[in-house]
């Protein structure tokens, strides 16, 4: 087998040292709009592309808590930012599989790496995105249902949720857990259009 | 332990606070709840920053689950039932737990409908790519997109429900307008305004009607005529200030939607800066002197020719026009 070791293009200045403390709401709000909503897309890429022991949940995760500490107000193009910062530690950790790519199996489409404020289109997709994630509360099994529609809708604190559903808190918080999980495996098992 | 929940045969998931048989992500959907609306005590909060700083891919599923978590937060738009203490009997609680989700489906559904946008519902997506503006009749309403925006509407029962993405849009609608730009909401009926929206600031030009709006952190109602301008401030939130807008300033500001612009002592670069938006051949300013000199009048759009010859007949400079842009210079 050929073996080309593609030239990264280092578009990412700053790789950003995980940090352990947590970001402020102002920075979680920014991942939350912006990053969260490309994540199928990214998975759909990385499902075909990730080929060592890495999955690509690790990928992601790893993603995510780099943009915990970035300084992320100079980010036009949050997307193309996401795609390549997961290509480029794909390509860290796949090297240290010793694996190594071919430069064009990792090509990104070109219109999520341009350094431009993303268009209505995209903007939509993102609502419709988030709205498709809402919309799955309403198919969670009970009583997760019920508990997400407490906590998530009315806002209750967990002892009244706990109180409306005749269970403890205890309970009440972990039915919430579930239905949390449920969603996200759902929304990681998504294929985007 | 007895469980009163609908199904009694169905016990809550299994116990936390770290379950390390699950995934890193379960794992993290765990310790987000339960830091959710409380304090970890001192052992716990412990072992959750142990896990935190055990690997980074563990904050990154922390924050993950967080985005999520959060994303799926609505605004309450009813009160919730009033809540019976525990021990009713079987159906009676049946009944409510019915109600509840009924009242929480309806709250869903107040607030999901104007979000529920998808392409196949009559959205439109309104894009000026062209070098004027644009005029749109949606409805019997009416829309002016400036260059260089974008922006979604639809029509629910004869009232426009629109979302600004970037750029400047004029509404004048014979009905309902419910307008979202970024995180804000306006409504109102009959209302004649313009939307500026860019990447640091908000403003509404009030020309007709009454605007209420809304904000995760504040509302507020305005009379026209009148300029709203929304601003975000790092340390003190949203910051919203009104100004009451002449009939001169009413001219002024709409005088864009007719392809013209009025200044009035305005700057030269900031007039060449404006009108440089409607041409592909723009006009620059290379001279400290007329950077620094002040044009009153009335130019239109796509004419960069009849602005710089006014600017040299006033001014009494010369312009080196090029195919690409015309350069104002001093004699």
């Amino acid at each position: 087998m050929t073996r080309q070791i593609s030239l990264v293009r280092k578009a990412v200045q700053n790789k950003g040292k995980p940090a352990t403390t947590l970001p402020d709401a102002l920075h979680l709000k920014w991942i939350a709009e912006h990053i969260m909503p490309c994540e199928p897309a990214l998975r759909s890429w990385l499902n075909s592309s990730v080929r060592c022991r890495t999955t690509v949940d690790d990928i992601i995760q790893e993603c995510y808590a780099r943009f915990c500490s970035l300084d992320v107000s100079g980010i036009t193009n949050a997307r193309g930012y996401f795609f390549r910062m997961a290509r480029n530690l794909l390509i860290e950790t796949s090297r240290q599989n010793n694996i190594h790519y071919l430069a064009s199996y990792l090509d990104i489409p070109e219109n999520f790496l341009k350094d431009e404020t993303p268009s209505a289109a995209e903007h939509y997709e993102t609502k419709r995105e988030l709205d498709w994630l809402r919309r799955e509360m309403l198919h969670l099994p009970s009583p997760e249902k019920e508990a997400f529609f407490w906590r998530k809708i009315h806002n209750l604190p967990y002892d009244e949720i706990a109180l409306r559903l005749g269970v403890t808190e205890r309970s009440a918080r972990r039915y919430v857990m579930s239905g949390l999980t449920k969603l996200m495996q759902k929304r990681d098992s998504r294929t985007p259009k | 332990m007895t469980y009163f929940n609908k199904d009694n045969a169905t016990p809550p998931p299994t116990p936390l606070p770290f379950d390390t048989e699950s995934s890193r992500q379960d794992q993290a959907c765990q310790w987000l709840i339960e830091n959710d609306l409380s304090t970890l005590p001192d052992e716990e909060n412990s072992d959750f920053q142990k896990w935190l700083n055990q690997d980074s891919r563990n904050l990154g599923a922390y924050i993950r689950a967080h985005v999520h978590f959060e994303s799926l937060n609505y605004i309450r738009t009813a009160p919730p039932p009033t809540c019976t203490p525990q021990s009713p009997p079987p159906l009676a609680r049946r009944a409510f737990l019915s109600q509840a989700m009924v009242a929480g489906v309806a709250g869903l559904g107040l607030l999901l409908q104007p979000d529920m946008t998808t392409a196949d519902d009559g959205t439109f997506l309104l894009k000026n790519s062209k070098l004027l503006p644009r005029h749109v009749l949606l409805e019997q309403d009416e829309v002016v997109l400036d260059v260089k925006t974008e922006a979604h509407s639809k029509h629910v029962t004869k009232r426009m429900i629109a979302d600004i993405v970037t750029g400047r849009m004029g509404v004048k609608v014979k009905n309902g307008l419910q307008l979202h730009a970024q995180n804000m909401v306006f409504k109102g009926d009959c209302l004649d305004c313009d939307v500026v929206l860019t990447h640091n600031s908000l403003e509404v030009a009030l020309y007709n009607g009454a605007l209420t709006w809304h904000h995760a952190t504040q509302r507020g109602v305005s009379q026209s005529p009148s300029l709203l301008t929304f601003r975000q401030n790092p340390t003190k939130g949203l910051i919203a200030q009104s100004l009451n807008l002449t009939a001169q300033d009413i001219q002024k500001h709409k005088a864009w939607r007719y392809n013209q612009a009025i200044f009035d002592r305005t700057s030269l670069t900031e007039a060449a800066a404006i009108l440089n938006h409607y041409t592909t051949r723009p006009v620059y300013i290379a001279s400290k002197r007329l950077a620094q000199a002040h044009v009153s009048g009335t130019f239109g759009f796509g004419m960069p020719e009849d602005f710089a010859q006014a600017v040299c007949t006033l001014f009494k400079c010369h312009q080196h026009p090029t195919a690409q842009n015309i350069v104002l210079a001093d004699a």
